[in-house]
This record gives C-alpha cells, sequence and structure tokens, in this order.
C-alpha cells in the first residue's frame, strides 16, 4: 500500500480541488485502495511559492501550484502569461493540450527538476479590475497607475501599457484594493468570485490577454517505484480529470459572469481595443524570450503554428 | 581549561557580532521599506524592496537567535519558577541546551540537502529578481550553526559556573 | 490518542524550562521522524514560516517602538493623556485599552498590537505604581483586540473560506470589539479602585496639561501618519511599521539629546525581542504541520461537525476545541483547517456565518492569551521582560471577560449582527 500525499492550494470546494479529488476517487478506487491520496488542501502544508521544491526535493509526494510557480527553475513556463501569444480560446486549448507542441517543450523540462507533470488544470483567463470611476479599457486608461501583479511577465505587461507593476500574493489583493495600495489589479475572472474581490472593485475588464494554468505534479523518484499499472491508472486518471476541466472551464467562466454581473461593472472589448491591447503590449515576448532562451524562442515558434 | 575558557570566549564573541550585525540589518530593512512607499508615490515602485525585506527578515531571525540564547532571552514558560533548587535548575538547563544543540545538527544536516537540491536545478524564486534559492535557504544552517556553538559555550559556562545564567531581565547592554 | 500523547509531550518539554521555540520544533520533528516522513521538511518548514510581509510589522515596530523610547517621547505620549485622565482611578490603564483599541483598528494583527503597545506603556505603567502582572495581562488582553476591531486578517481568510461578505465580517466585529475594550476599561477602573497598592496621579494643573500635550505632538504627528497613510492607500501595515520607524528616527535626531549609542541600544533591544518572537512563530510553523499531517486537527473537526447536532452544544464543543487547538496552532492554520469542514453544518442549525465568524475570532483572541501556549503572552513576557508566571497572573481575569463576551454573543446575537445589517 502506497501513500501519496497532495498539497493543495485552494480548498476542496474550488473547481480545482473537485478536480483533484475526482481523481483521488478514480485512483483509489482502480488500485482496490493499493494506492492512497491523501489531500491537504487550502496551503495548509505548503504555500503556492514552496510546491515546486517540496515536491521536487520530495519532501511531499504529490503537489498542485500555478504554473508561473515554476519559472524559477524553467523560466519558459510563462509563456502562457506573454499577451495574447494564444489568442483565442482555441489555440489555449492547444497549447495546453497533453502531448502539445508546446507541453513537449515545456514538460520534459519541468521534469528535469524533479517533479513530473500529470496534468495542467485549467483556470481561466487573466481579467483587469479597477476601483472608482475611470475603469480600465484600453492600456490609455492605465498609464501612471498602480497595478497589482502575479508574475514577472505579467509585470513586463504593465509597464508595457505604462502602468507600475507591485506583486502581490492571491490573499493579500482584498486588503490592497479596499486600501487602495493599488489602482487596479490583474488576476483570474473565477479568483474575482472566489476571493470576493467584487466587493472592493468597481469595474472588470474582460482582457484575457494571459492564460492562467495550475499543474499538478508528482516527485520522480516516487514516480519512478509506482509499478507500471499503478502508473497507468494514476495517469488515466489524470487525463480523465483534465479533459473535464478544460471542457468545463468556459461554463466556469460563464457562471463566475453570471454571479458577477450585478456586482461589479463587467467591461467586454471590442476587436479595435483588443487590437490597441495588443499592439501595446507586444514588445513583452521580447523580454520572455530573453528569459526563457532557447525553450522560450521554441515555443513563440510553436505558437505561431497553432 | 583555559583552552576551553578562551573558546567559549571566542563564540561569544562572534555571537555578539552577528547580533549587532542583525540589528542593523533590520534598520536597513525599515529604510528600505520607507523607501519604497516614497518611489511609489511618485509612480516608480522599486522590485526588489519586498523579497529583498522578506528575505532580510529570514536572514535576521536565524542569524539573531544565537544572541537572544546568549542572552537567556528565549522564551521560557517558567511556572515551575523558583522553587527548584540550584542543582535541579543546572540539569534542567543543560537538558535543554542539548535538545537545543540536537535540533540545530538535524535541521543543519536536512537544510543542506535541500540546498543541495537548490544548486542542482539552479533553482531561484519565481520574482522577477529571481533570487538563487540557496541564498535564501543557507541562512538556516549559519544560523542554527551558530545556535550550536553557543549552545556548547552555555553548557561550558553552566557546568564551571563561570557566568550567571539566570535570564537577563534588563536592557541589553 | 495522538492528540493527548501529544498535548503531554509538549507540556513536559514546556516545564522542564526548554525554550517554547525548542519545544515545538524538536517535537514537530520527532512527530514527522516516527512517521517516517522526509525531515527535510523540517528546515523547509522553518524558513516558509518566517517568509512572510505581513511579519515584518513586527521587528519595524518594535524599531520604532524603542527609538521613541530612548528618545524619551515614548513616555511623552503617556504623560500628555495621563495629565487629562491619570487622576481618575486606572487613567493610564484606560488610556493603554484606548491605545490598543486605536492600534487595532491600522493593524491586522494582534502580535503587532502586543508589542508595540507593550514596549510603550509597560515601562511607564509600572513606573507609576502599576502591579507589574496587571500591566501585562492588560496589554496581553488589549492586544488580541487587533484581529477583532478592523481590519482583520483572520476575518478576511475567513471570508474567503466561507464566502461571507468580508465588509460584513469587519463591521459585525466593532460591535464585539468595542464591548470588549469598555470592559476591559471598566476593569481596570475597577481594579484601580480596590487595590490599596495603587496610589493615584494627582491632579494635573492647565499649565502642566498644555505643556505636556506640546511635547506629545511628535508622537500624534507620527501616529497620524501611520494611521492616515494605512486608510488614505499610501501604504500597507508594513509599510506604515517602516514608515513610522523612519519618522521616529528623525524626530529623536532632530532633538539632538541622542548619541549614536543610544540608537544602537533600541536597535540591538528591538532585534532580542524580534528574533525570540519570530522564531516562535518559525517553530509553531513546523510543529503545527506535523500534526496537521497527522490528520489531528481535521479529525477532531471532522468528529464535531458531525457528533453534535444541538446548536449551542455545537457551538460550546467548538469553542472548547479552539482553545485546546489554540495550544498547537496559530490562528490562520485553525481558520484554515477547521473552517472549511464547520462551514457544512453552520446552514442546517441555524447558524449565521457572519455571527460564527465573529464567535471563532473571539475565541481566537482567548487562544491567543491562555497558557501555557499563546503568541501574545510571550509576545508581552518578551517586551515587558518580565517571566510567563507573572504575564500569567495577570491574564486570566481577561479570559473570563472574554469568555463572557463569547456568551452574551450566544444569547445576544445583535452584538455582532446589528451593525452590518441595520
Ligand atoms: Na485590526
Ligand atoms: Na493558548
Amino acid at each position: 500500500e502506497t501513500t501519496l500525499r497532495l498539497t493543495l492550494q485552494l480548498p476542496l470546494t474550488h473547481p480545482l480541488g473537485q478536480n483533484v479529488a475526482s481523481f483521488k476517487e478514480e485512483v483509489e478506487r482502480e488500485t482496490n485502495g493499493e494506492v492512497k491520496i491523501e489531500i491537504f488542501p487550502s496551503a495548509q502544508l505548503f504555500k503556492d511559492k514552496d510546491v515546486p521544491q517540496a515536491v521536487a526535493s520530495g519532501a511531499i509526494e504529490m503537489g498542485v501550484a500555478s504554473l508561473t510557480r515554476f519559472v524559477g527553475t524553467v523560466p519558459a513556463v510563462d509563456a502562457f502569461y506573454v499577451p495574447f501569444l494564444f489568442d483565442s480560446s482555441d489555440k489555449i486549448k492547444a497549447a495546453a493540450a497533453p502531448g502539445s507542441s508546446i507541453r513537449k517543450i515545456l514538460d520534459p523540462a519541468i521534469e528535469e527538476t524533479g517533479a513530473k507533470p500529470l496534468w495542467y488544470q485549467a483556470f481561466g483567463g487573466a481579467v483587469v479590475l479597477t476601483k472608482g470611476d475611470k475603469p480600465i479599457v484600453v492600456p490609455e486608461d492605465a498609464k501612471g497607475l498602480k497595478i497589482r501583479s502575479f508574475g514577472a511577465t505579467i509585470s513586463d505587461t504593465i509597464e508595457a501599457i505604462g502602468a507600475a507593476p507591485t506583486i502581490m500574493s492571491g490573499s493579500k489583493q482584498f486588503l490592497a484594493y479596499q486600501n487602495g495600495t493599488v489602482d487596479a489589479g490583474m488576476t483570474g475572472i473565477t479568483a474575482v468570485q472566489s476571493r470576493k474581490l467584487y466587493e472592493v472593485m468597481d469595474y472588470l475588464t474582460l482582457t484575457n490577454h494571459a492564460d492562467i494554468e495550475f499543474i499538478v505534479v508528482i516527485n520522480n523518484d516516487v514516480w519512478k517505484a509506482l509499478s507500471d499499472s499503478e502508473r497507468a491508472i494514476i495517469s488515466k486518471a489524470g487525463k480523465r480529470v483534465e479533459e473535464e476541466l478544460r471542457t468545463s472551464i468556459i461554463n466556469k467562466e460563464n457562471a463566475a459572469r453570471e454571479f458577477l454581473a450585478d456586482k461589479i461593472k463587467i467591461i467586454e472589448l471590442t476587436d479595435e481595443q483588443r487590437a490597441v491591447w495588443k499592439k501595446s503590449t507586444a514588445s513583452v515576448v521580447k523580454a520572455y524570450v530573453e528569459r526563457a532562451g532557447a525553450r522560450g524562442q521554441a515555443i513563440v515558434t510553436e505558437a505561431g503554428k497553432l | 581549561m583555559k583552552l576551553l575558557k578562551e573558546i567559549s570566549k571566542a563564540i561569544d564573541n562572534t555571537t555578539r557580532c552577528s547580533g549587532i550585525i542583525t540589528a542593523w540589518m533590520f534598520v536597513f530593512v525599515g529604510f528600505f521599506v520607507t523607501y519604497e512607499v516614497v518611489m511609489r508615490k511618485f509612480g516608480m515602485p522599486t522590485k526588489w524592496t519586498e523579497e529583498f525585506s522578506q528575505i532580510a527578515q529570514i536572514w535576521c531571525v536565524y542569524l539573531g537567535v544565537s544572541f537572544a540564547l546568549q542572552k537567556r532571552s528565549l522564551i521560557i514558560v517558567d511556572i515551575i519558577g523558583d522553587n527548584i533548587s540550584v542543582t535541579v535548575r543546572k540539569v534542567l538547563d543543560i537538558f535543554a541546551l542539548t535538545l537545543t544543540a540536537l535540533f540545530c545538527i538535524l535541521a543543519s544536516i536536512n537544510s543542506f540537502k535541500d540546498i543541495g537540491y537548490s544548486l542542482k536545478t539552479s533553482a531561484t524564486t519565481d520574482s522577477v529578481l529571481a533570487i538563487p534559492m540557496w541564498i535564501i535557504q543557507i541562512s538556516l544552517p549559519i544560523g542554527l550553526g551558530l545556535l550550536f556553538l553557543q549552545c556548547i559555550s552555555e553548557i561550558y559556562k553552566t557546568f564551571t559556573g563561570s557566568e550567571v545564567v539566570s535570564s537577563e531581565l534588563d536592557l541589553v547592554e | 490518542m495522538d492528540t493527548i500523547f501529544i498535548l503531554f509531550a509538549l507540556i513536559c518539554l514546556l516545564l522542564l524550562r526548554v525554550p517554547v521555540a525548542i519545544a515545538m520544533a524538536s517535537l514537530g520533528a520527532i512527530l514527522l521522524w516516527l512517521k517516517g516522513l522526509p525531515m527535510i521538511m523540517v528546515s523547509q518548514f522553518m524558513i516558509s514560516g518566517v517568509d512572510s510581509f505581513e511579519l515584518l510589522a513586527v521587528p519595524l515596530f518594535l524599531l520604532m517602538s524603542h527609538i521613541l523610547l530612548v528618545g524619551g517621547i515614548g513616555s511623552d505620549l503617556f504623560r500628555a493623556v495621563q495629565s487629562w485622565v491619570g487622576h481618575w482611578p486606572g487613567g493610564l490603564a484606560v488610556a493603554t485599552v484606548i491605545t490598543c483599541a486605536l492600534f487595532a483598528a491600522i493593524s491586522g494583527s494582534s502580535v503587532a498590537t502586543a508589542a508595540t503597545v507593550g514596549t510603550v506603556v509597560i515601562v511607564e505603567m509600572t513606573q507609576r505604581g502599576y502591579p507589574k502582572f496587571f500591566v501585562l495581562g492588560l496589554v496581553a488582553a488589549g492586544g488580541t483586540l487587533g484581529i477583532l476591531i478592523p481590519p482583520s486578517i483572520p476575518m478576511i481568510i475567513y471570508g474567503v473560506i466561507t464566502e461571507a461578505s468580508i465588509p460584513k465580517l469587519f463591521l459585525a466585529g466593532i460591535g464585539p470589539g468595542l464591548f470588549l475594550a469598555s470592559m476591559f476599561i471598566f476593569y481596570s477602573f475597577m481594579f484601580a479602585k480596590f487595590n490599596k497598592n495603587y496610589s493615584r496621579s494627582k491632579k494635573a494643573t492647565r499649565e502642566e496639561r498644555v505643556t505636556a500635550t506640546i511635547s506629545a505632538l511628535p508622537v500624534v504627528f507620527i501616529a497620524f501618519v501611520v494611521v492616515g497613510g494605512i486608510y488614505g492607500g499610501l501604504f500597507t501595515p508594513s509599510e506604515a511599521a517602516g514608515v513610522g520607524f523612519v519618522l521616529s528616527l528623525a524626530i529623536v535626531l532632530a532633538k539632538r539629546k541622542n548619541t549614536f549609542g543610544d540608537i544602537h541600544t533600541a536597535a540591538m533591544a528591538a532585534m532580542k525581542t524580534t528574533v525570540t518572537i519570530l522564531l516562535i512563530v518559525a517553530a509553531a510553523a513546523l510543529f503545527g504541520k506535523s500534526i496537521t499531517i497527522y490528520q489531528i486537527p481535521q479529525d477532531i473537526t471532522a468528529f464535531v461537525a458531525t457528533a453534535f447536532a444541538e446548536p449551542w452544544l455545537f457551538t460550546l464543543i467548538i469553542c472548547i476545541v479552539l482553545l485546546v487547538m489554540g495550544l498547537f496552532l496559530e490562528s490562520l492554520s485553525m481558520l484554515l483547517i477547521m473552517m472549511p469542514v464547520l462551514i457544512e453544518s453552520l446552514a442546517p442549525m441555524g447558524l449565521h456565518p457572519i455571527w460564527f465568524g465573529i464567535m471563532f475570532v473571539i475565541m481566537i483572541e482567548c487562544a491567543l492569551i491562555t497558557p501555557p501556549v499563546g503568541m501574545n503572552l510571550f509576545v508581552v513576557q518578551a517586551v515587558g521582560k518580565a517571566k510567563l508566571s507573572e504575564v500569567i497572573q495577570g491574564v486570566w481575569p481577561f479570559v473570563l471577560i472574554m469568555l463572557s463576551t463569547a456568551v452574551l454573543l450566544w444569547f445576544i446575537p445583535g452584538m455582532a449582527m446589528y451593525l452590518p445589517y441595520m
């Protein structure tokens, strides 16, 4: 009997948590309880940023973290944050699919660190939140503002539109928005609902300039120590829940939009406005390739072919 | 015996130095945090102060801990208080110091495993600064290493009774 | 069974005069080892436990208070307050509670509140004849107002877990927060009135009051910048601590009364206190995570959530569990581990999530000041350079006040619910 402990940032009730719970259920059933999966939700054990090292060093067997947390060892993972690199939901779906040309570059690189990617969890697109009476609709509106960021590439994007990025973790957003420590923020639309950010912000602009992915990893040595049949069961279960989440994410985002409709003013971009966003953030890809090197270049090339 | 005394003295001086460094590092952190507030007011927030302050804080805690032991200000639940004889007090003191020293060894060894892993994968923080992880992690074995040495010095002092070991209740210095 | 063994082991180590941090850290490590878990967790948890920008408020506010202290400014404010209310019975104690409540309105953390107020008032009050145990208990309890009076970090986490409105939670905290503060004031008043050893100060003359008030202006200015800056969105509480420190240093240096040596002394004292507090925070992280891996808090919570169907019994058991769990876990861990399980039981029992949140926070406050393990006890001990037994001697009346407030909140839910739903 093997116990695989899994550290999770979000509560089990969150769609990403339910996704992991469904995986656990299938694995335990198919292995007749030979492989037990013990979930530690709500960052009880490890903070988001500590997950890559915790899993790779074997402190814990499995973990879920946002993909950008691997940027410390694999800078290329920020590809999904390069603005409009994958500029439609079909392209995102194609890029994040198991065995895609993009993941053929990313996954082995992550595995080299000692943590093997099992599946990606779709979290949805990035949106812009603003407070006050002047929402950010086009990049011009953001000039001179302080904007919450959640990673190096997102910060580049914010600088590209003439604003000042302030990196802060998801849990600090609420107070920072309420107090006005930052004027605006970037985050995922589902987080606006789950973190209750609509209580302190007035406008939500659906820019979808970046795609937020979470990733489930397992320690390499633990993986190798499993039997062939156990590995097959885990892979199969992972693949199933990955697809389920990917196909339902559009519904979940729509549900979030519906929920938020009377709580915050939602702004959709016209095609012209989207084009302006694209144009003013075009420089970010250069900075990304500079950081991510050959792998980053390869991903940008492959993205063009999607 | 004279050698032991010299060693104990040398350890105490090292600890004092690390204490002074720690104290002033906190002062600098205070300035950096304020600098960030001012720069942000002018629309030019820095990318380094928050992360730098956080790393400095980790370093400070572990660099300063041996000083706190030397001054006997690590917090103790002294419910049994003064109702015990000097000998019992000494025995308990040496038990606590030994446990502390053992913990230092255990945590340091495992910390080196962690650092070895970070070096192997050249892991950095996930921020703009991309600080190598080992720079943060090595604060633990260095700090606890100093704490281990200070434990040795305190055990020596407790045995020889060369210094009063009751809690120091007045201001530093 | 595990729970009782661990509780017993922890209390034994503490009674044997092992430093709190070492007791928790080594017990945490032993627990991991007994389960055959990777010991690399020990170092990872010790680092991540103090890897927080919020905690930076502790060293920086301590630095600020110590600088003000060596500059003789910390006592200026007190002298001013004292010139106005010092002749009342318990005047300074009243001023301390008010200071705690005001500070709570800018800080989301109890530890920071107790540390900051403690550095300023403990020396001053004991010098003026208040029994030390009373002063220590007052500051330890007053500090817990930090998480009940908004803003409050635990309330934000609670709101996120339970999907309760955070602004409503903040509003709901005000009533019980002010009630607790006024009960503390009332107790101080009674204590002073019936305490024979306490000698009241003479009523100050008009001139004395004016002089004292003018000399307190620099501190009032610093407080204004710190509080105003947070509300005006200029900076976060941790940053406010940094700004407050730099301002204090500037004012102290401008008075040209202090030498470099004084500043050095202040820095050393602040560092020593910070280290002792943050080391416990790191060790508590290691210990708390170890017992989480043992599933202890999870099992207890799941048991309570299913075993008790009567609302009053359920609430009572939760309160007891929180008091015991408060020995092991810091407040945020308790919230993160227990609330996701408990939230399911609230609606069927007709308990309002906002009301329950306030109850939860009051019990967390209690856990912070109950021995043998309570962060505020440790903070006050470190800041006041006292023995833990003195703090405990002073704190128990306040524990009783808090528990009665919890009982009152059960019978009069409006204490919390009136403001958010009026
Ligand atoms: Na507060
Ligand atoms: Na307690």
